[in-house]
């Protein structure tokens, strides 16, 4: 019977210590997503909320985590001043919304519309206390109206209260010299005293109490935060620590939770009351045996924090170091975005840690603010208990009506002539449409302009295509589909009506792990939602095996002297050498600031000189026998059989669409692409995507080895795909940076391929030359008038420039992507804006391949465009600010300055031309099939369904557009006129910073055909 | 070679050395007054702060270059040059002059200065491009350089307290750049203090050799025979005195032990900063302060065992601190800070070329390496693929020592010995009781009238909190159990 009560609590804690790793694994989910830095993937930044419609999604991720949901709405209103957002815009956002805004107040005096448009058409804002008063005090907001308001809406109001200012009285001496300032002044005390009238609204206080450290950091102003982030983060920092300092953390592999105890509680008592008090605390842990668990309920009771509170204040305490918790749970749940060997990953320990450190701290700061001997937990009651909400007054509130008033220029004659259920309906009408709901109507707008230009320059570039005849390929380029090599591609099409490019994603359909001839260990070349298949091996051919030997003998040597140089500089004893000497650096500081690119150039060439390169091939396949093809459990087999290699060149071919023979030319390149910078922690965002953050040239020279394979093209015959004998592929890498070029294993070409591929070479030069300088339009230290021979200069500067923050503007302008012919969007200025996807519907009568490229297109593209959406509409909070005074740590992260929270997102220099609209999808396939991928693909459905993207589809039957709305998809229906011709891109963009509208650019287009009867849509097909 | 030196303008006979000298104050004040100027007319574009900058930068380094040139070479038959100014102010019979004056340390100095202004100034024209302070980074900055300049060229204490306190100045301001987030303005008020209650050291130790020795300035002291005959000729306690007070100042400049705690969290602002300031200039503002005053350390072993203690003490914190660190800046702060100690320690012992070797040395390679910090990521792992993989890192502590004591120096390393905290309690947190007590006297004695709005308002705030704080009842243990009990019996 003794035992019983405590078998009792024990069973009570465990059940309790579930329901409490229940609920951080839950929060864990609304943490920041963000992987270490060098496997930095873009994703939906509010992932959470992903099964919620965007707009609703947006609003209650702004409220969890502080942030903004849209651009401000000055924002929108310059791009509204620019014309950026038009009437039409807003008009049409108002009609996708009309189900989802307030309905209106019954007996509304003025069509609500009009109502709306007013309000969303002036720069009517809200003012509040100081700021409200400096308005009616100092700018004569009473005495004048608004600045914006028209000179026709001025004399109306004018004219209609002149006899009401009569008929009351008031008009006086004063008012007949000056009668603006006799209607604006009773305006304003005509609307004080419409709202007076008015019930009043009460905000609801939250229930769930705030963290006792906000109610302390109000009324005392000692920031328990701070104190105790002093302590954790150097802490975690060192626990996760990827190799940065010299002295790895004591215990790392017993987990975070009992490497802390160990820490705490050897030694001596530190000579700091907080921090011995902590340390005391650790040692009763210590003795007590407790998991991490346990220690967490304790204090949370500690806190009083009942258990219906846990959740609401779990993601508080965590979300207030947000970069951090997210780093440890996102750690936990991808164990291999690590190097080997690193230490266990918890977000339950990292919880525990943080509950005692953050009990110690605040009763630190409790003490010394007079509370000694008060419980936490009563302390928090109480201050929860006195804090109050507020409310805004009625001068707050009668400030926007009276705005709005002015808008719709009525004068008070209008307004007294309203009785009082009017008057409330338009009181109601106005409140209802506050700022969210503006902004999210501007959101729409700005979107809506977007699309429609979009889809009509698609649509009309369609139809002039199909006046035209492809003429038989000469030359093939494979790129990625991403959008930077829009520009690449447009510029080589531009060269000759014979060269294609196709898009498909860079990993070519080939997962692999990959391992390069100077790498250490393998890295995953796929997207993140695959796994790898394969490992391929960099081979160094047989002849240069001696070279080989001397370059790892060399590379090794240089490295221990750097690394000797690296540490040592900064150790004590070795550093007093390495800095007496230390004016030899000024040397290479010199030349890297002031010739970056020269000094770029000399380093590379005395690196060649002093590390010899052998030439090497892939070990692209596995010629033993099936059976043999898995050795060990988790070992992954080295290279493609046969069979795999032609399956997986099939699903690429089947993919975009290349099946026939006619369809290939003799040459085809097929090019990876990846970025090249220094000084840029980020750098892994830059690069493939699809490659898992890596260059793609590994990727593109492995598909290229296959291709050319007979025994694989044996095999693709089999599958229908047939490659003419005499096509030989090229692999090679497009560097998005510094528009480098190379291609890899040119020697195996035959002699017969030669000259096309001296052709290939030069118009690859041109193209890269051109694509450097339609990028430059968009850098401002670029004169807008620069030389093509200059921008490539100028790309390359940035390439290899230490001072450069905006090496280049990555995906920043993402905003399209087109999944259809490549026929579609040929000759079609997109200004980098679209990832093109090829695909052939008439290849694909069921959908299924659609359906496969859907995820690619939806999730993938999609969650970049997002990234970009939220680290644009709230840089701070979503992204991680400016990336100046950002400090790499552990070689995971990056926090602001010497001590801060993690940094996720992207930094304002790689946000700061995007436009934040939600990714406009293109397909080009019947609404039907779409509608059966989203059904069969619930993450597909979640994207579309929830309006995450937009979505638009092109039957390839018949030409018809239709659009995804909410419910279903219905006709797109906008008229337009024909989409303007240009000679060629130059001509388009050149001195132009912004954001261009497309046009079909004529240089590289295809013949018409001589007869006049049109072909049909799919007459290529027969 | 004597004529090409010399220039002659109507009546008046200029040599280049002296022209040079007065070039590089005027030339950093120029930049200030052109960007400043421009920011109170209107905000100056970007390209025209850049121009002046640029232009700036380069002729202070020519400038600089000129001057080294003249004072190594003996060309003009001396190896100082001194330029009077003008008149400050006169008192009595003391005197003080505008003088600037050249030597080979000095001018040294001044290159370095130069080349940190006009890489970080190239520098920044591409990092700080499009960022919002533009104009005000450009003007801290060369505010900044006219301060160091002014600092290295002062011919007597007085001037160098000038250029020591724009250099205070303007540090803080640059560590606070980025205002609109607390930590760096916290991290810049500390600097700014540390620099205040450092500075005392400067000042006073300024006042007492005026007052003894009111004839001599820094050209004097530059010269060792006139040097140790002023020395001789002070009072040995005033010269003690003098020495310590010196060093205080420049423990404060030079981030050493105790009261280091600003430097590593001086990162906070822009990369550039970071390398002009803390890693290769202001920091070594002291060392230069010694190595000046060195004649006066000679003459009294106590100071010279204190600044040795100081050294070697700062030398092993820096170290030991820096073997936690996992970031980046915080791993060159406290590397900066023990190698400044090493310097301190070889002044101290009399190795006064190894130090300036060591300065010199040591400031050029910590500006290369703090405008490199962004790329760690990418130099650790190019690394790693050269050696073929990630180095073991075998830590000395955990094989020598015990466990246990191992894991406290750990702790401790990590909580960087308490210093901070310790210092808060004993120093910052009675100057604040002080200060309470003090407006507290005073309210009592002259009415709440007098108590200014700034300080009232916080003790309304403080009342309140101590009425709330006497409202709740503390709670006993054994209530707490008494209600923790019933819940158990259910």
């Amino acid at each position: 019977m003794k035992t019983s009560p405590l078998k009792k609590t024990e069973g009570k804690r465990s059940a309790e210590g579930e329901r409490l790793a229940e609920i951080v694994a839950r929060v864990g989910h609304l943490l920041p997503d963000q992987g270490p830095l060098q496997v930095f993937i873009h994703h939906n930044t509010a992932h959470a909320f992903q099964h919620l419609e965007f707009h609703d999604a947006v609003v209650e991720a702004a409220k969890l985590y502080r942030a903004e949901p849209y651009l401000s709405e000055a924002r929108f209103r310059t791009e509204y001043a620019s014309g950026r957002i038009n009437d039409e815009d807003l008009a049409a956002a108002l009609e996708t919304l009309k189900d989802r805004l307030p309905a209106e107040p019954p007996r509304l005096p003025l069509p609500l519309t009009r109502i709306r448009m007013a309000m969303l058409g002036r720069p009517i804002v809200e003012r509040r206390g100081a700021a409200l008063r400096f308005a009616l005090d100092e700018e004569g907001a009473i005495e004048r109206f608004q600045p914006w308001v028209d000179e026709t809406s001025r004399t109306k109001a004018i004219e209609t209260s002149l006899p009401w200012l009569r008929e009351h009285g008031e008009y006086s001496a004063k008012a007949v010299k000056d009668p603006e300032w006799a209607v604006v002044d009773a305006l304003w005390r005509h609307t004080l005293h419409l709202i007076t009238q008015m019930p009043v609204v009460r905000p609801i206080k939250e229930d769930r109490p705030a963290r006792l450290s906000d109610y302390l950091l109000a009324a005392t102003g000692a920031d328990a935060d701070r104190q105790m982030n002093g302590l954790l983060i150097p802490l975690t920092a060192a626990y996760f620590d990827f190799g940065m300092a010299n002295w790895e953390l004591p215990n790392r592999e017993r987990g975070f939770f009992n490497a802390t105890k160990a820490l705490f509680s050897a030694g001596p008592l530190p000579p700091v009351s907080w921090l011995a008090s902590l340390h005391k605390a650790w040692r009763h842990i210590d003795a007590s045996g407790l998991s991490a668990g346990d220690i967490a309920l304790e204090v949370l009771r500690d806190f009083g924090v009942t258990e219906e509170h846990w959740e609401a204040f779990m993601s508080a305490d965590l979300l207030a170091l947000k970069g951090w918790s997210g780093m440890v749970s996102r750690l936990e749940r991808m164990p291999t975005d690590r190097p080997k060997g690193s230490p266990p990953a918890s977000l339950m320990d990292f919880v525990a840690v943080r509950l005692v450190i953050e009990r110690a701290a605040l009763r630190d700061i409790a003490d010394r603010a007079g509370f000694r001997g008060v419980e936490l937990s009563t302390l928090s009651r109480q201050l929860h208990a006195e804090e109050q909400a507020t409310s805004p007054n009625p001068a707050e509130r009668a400030f926007v009506l009276f705005q709005v008033f002015q808008a719709l220029g009525l004068g008070l004659g209008d307004i007294s002539a309203y009785s009082s259920t009017e008057a409330t309906a338009l009181c109601k009408a106005v409140s209802q449409f506050d700022e969210l709901w503006r902004r999210r109507v501007y959101q729409e707008a700005y979107e809506h302009h977007h699309r429609v230009q979009i889809v009509d320059a698609v649509r009309g570039n369609l139809q002039e295509q199909t006046r035209c005849q492809q003429p038989t390929p000469k030359l093939q380029f494979i790129c990625c589909f991403d959008e930077r090599e829009e520009s690449l591609r447009r510029h080589l099409e531009e060269i000759d009506p014979a060269y294609e490019t196709i898009g498909a994603a860079g990993f070519f359909a080939l997962p692999i792990s990959y391992k390069g001839i100077d790498d250490y260990s393998f890295s995953t070349f796929c997207p993140v939602i695959l796994t790898p298949q394969r490992t391929i091996l960099e081979e160094v051919l047989p002849e240069h095996r001696y070279t080989h030997t001397k370059r790892t003998r060399a590379r090794r040597r240089l490295g221990r002297l750097l690394y000797w140089g690296y540490r040592g500089s900064r150790s004590l004893f070795a550093g007093l050498l390495w800095t007496v000497f230390g004016l030899f650096s000024m040397l290479p500081m010199a030349s890297r600031i002031l010739i970056p690119r020269t000094a770029a150039r000399w380093r590379r060439q005395l690196h060649r000189l002093v590390v010899p390169a052998p030439q090497t091939k892939l070990a692209a396949f596995h010629e033993a026998q099936p059976e043999e093809v898995h050795p060990h459990e988790n070992e992954l087999p080295k290279g493609f059989e046969f069979t795999e290699a032609a399956r997986r060149l099939g699903l690429l071919f089947n993919d975009t669409g290349y099946v026939r023979e006619e369809q290939f030319a003799p040459l085809i390149v097929v090019l990876g692409h990846g970025a090249t910078s220094v000084n840029n922690p980020l750098l892994s965002a830059y690069n493939c995507g699809a490659c898992g953050g890596h260059h793609g040239e590994a990727s593109a020279r492995l598909f290229a080895a296959m291709g050319n394979h007979p025994t694989v093209r044996g095999l693709l015959r089999k599958q229908g795909i047939t490659i003419p004998e005499t096509t030989r592929f090229v692999g090679g890498m497009h560097d998005t940076t510094n528009c480098a070029i190379t291609l890899s294993d040119v020697g195996d070409l035959p002699a017969s391929h030669h000259s096309l591929l001296r052709e290939g070479k030069e118009s690859l030069d041109r193209a890269r030359m051109m694509s450097a300088h339609e990028r430059c339009r968009r850098f401002l230290l670029a004169s807008p008038r620069i030389t093509p021979a200059k921008a490539l200069r100028h790309v390359e500067d940035r390439s290899d420039n230490l001072a450069e923050p905006r090496p280049e503007y990555g995906h920043c302008t993402n905003a399209i992507a087109i999944v259809g012919r490549r026929s579609i969007s040929r000759n079609l200025f997109l200004d980098r804006r679209a990832f093109l996807i090829s695909y052939d519907p008439f290849n694909d009568p069921t959908g299924e391949i659609l359906e496969r490229l859907s995820i690619p297109v939806c999730v993938v593209g999609g969650g970049i465009s997002l990234e970009y959406y939220f680290s644009c509409v709230d840089n701070e909070t979503y992204g991680s600010g400016t990336k100046l005074p950002h400090n790499i740590i552990g070689l995971f992260g990056v926090m602001n300055g010497h001590l801060s929270d993690l940094r996720t997102g992207l930094t304002r220099q790689m946000v700061e031309i995007h436009e934040p609209v939600r990714l406009l999808v293109i397909i080009e396939s019947t609404p039907e099939i779409l509608v059966g991928i989203t059904e069969r693909k619930p993450i597909v459905k979640e994207f579309v369904r929830n309006r995450w993207i937009q979505l638009i589809c092109i039957n390839p039957h018949d030409g018809s557009v239709t659009q995804f709305t909410g419910s279903g998809f219905v006709p797109y229906s906008h008229a337009a006129p024909p989409v303007a011709t240009v000679p060629d891109s130059r001509s388009w963009y050149e001195g132009h910073r912004e954001h261009l509208a497309p046009v079909r650019v004529a240089a590289g287009s295809w013949p018409r055909i001589a007869d006049k009867t049109l072909m049909p849509q799919g007459g290529q097909h027969g | 070679m004597d004529s090409l030196l010399r220039m002659h303008i109507g009546s008046i006979d200029l040599d280049l050395p002296s022209i040079a000298l007065t070039a590089l104050p005027t030339l950093a004040l120029l930049a200030v007054i052109l960007i400043g100027g421009a920011m109170l007319i209107h905000w100056p574009s970007e390209r025209y702060t850049v121009a002046v900058c640029r232009s700036i930068g380069l002729c202070t380094l020519i400038s600089a270059v000129v001057l080294a040139v003249s004072v190594f070479s003996d060309a003009t038959g001396r190896n100082s040059v001194s330029l009077q100014l003008g008149e400050w102010f006169f008192l009595g019979e003391h005197d003080l002059n505008i003088v600037f004056f050249g030597d080979r340390l000095s001018s040294a100095f001044a290159i370095l200065i130069s080349v940190a202004y006009t890489f970080a100034g190239h520098f920044s024209v591409r990092y700080l491009h499009r960022e919002p302070g533009h104009a005000r980074f450009f003007l801290l900055m060369s505010l900044f350089s006219l301060g160091m300049i002014t600092l290295a060229l002062a011919g007597n204490l007085a001037v160098l307290f000038v250029g020591w306190e724009l250099v205070g100045l303007t540090s803080a301001l640059l560590i606070g750049f980025f205002h609109d987030r607390s930590s760096p303005v916290i991290a810049g008020i500390q600097a700014f203090a540390t620099y205040r209650i450092c500075d005392i050291g400067l000042l006073t130790g300024a006042f007492l050799l005026a007052h003894y020795a009111p004839k001599e300035d820094l050209i004097a002291w530059s010269q060792h025979g006139s040097a140790a005959a002023i020395v001789a000729a002070l009072p040995p306690e005033i010269t003690l005195a003098t020495a310590l007070l010196l060093l205080l100042a420049a423990m404060g400049k030079s981030a050493q032990f105790p009261v280091g705690g600003w430097l590593p969290k001086a990162m906070e602002g822009p990369t550039p900063t970071s390398a002009v300031f803390y890693g290769s200039l202001s920091v070594h503002a002291g060392v230069y302060l010694l190595l000046r005053a060195y004649p006066l350390f000679e003459a009294v072993p106590a100071a010279r065992y204190t600044m040795l203690v100081v050294g070697l003490a700062t030398a092993v914190y820096g170290a030991l601190v820096r073997h936690v660190q996992s970031d980046a800046k915080n791993i060159l702060a406290y590397a900066t800070m023990a190698q400044l100690g090493l310097i301190f320690a070889e002044i101290s012992c009399g190795f006064t070329t190894l130090a300036t070797w060591h300065f010199f040395g040591h400031g050029a390679l910590r500006m290369w390496q703090f405008l490199r910090v962004p790329s760690a990521i990418h130099e650790l792992h190019a690394l790693s693929s050269m050696l073929g993989g990630r180095r073991r890192l075998w830590h000395i502590w955990e094989t020598i020592l015990p466990t246990r004591a191992s894991l406290w120096l750990y702790t401790a390393c990590v909580e960087r010995f308490y210093l901070e905290q310790i210092i808060e309690a004993l120093v910052i947190r009675p100057f604040q009781a002080l200060v309470r007590l003090v407006v507290y006297i005073d309210g009592y004695l002259y009415g709440e009238h007098a108590v200014s709005a700034l300080t009232k308002s916080h003790s309304i705030a403080e009342a309140n909190l101590m009425n709330r704080a006497k409202g709740l009842q503390p709670v006993t243990s054994s209530a707490s159990k008494g209600e923790g009990s019933p819940k158990e019996h259910t």
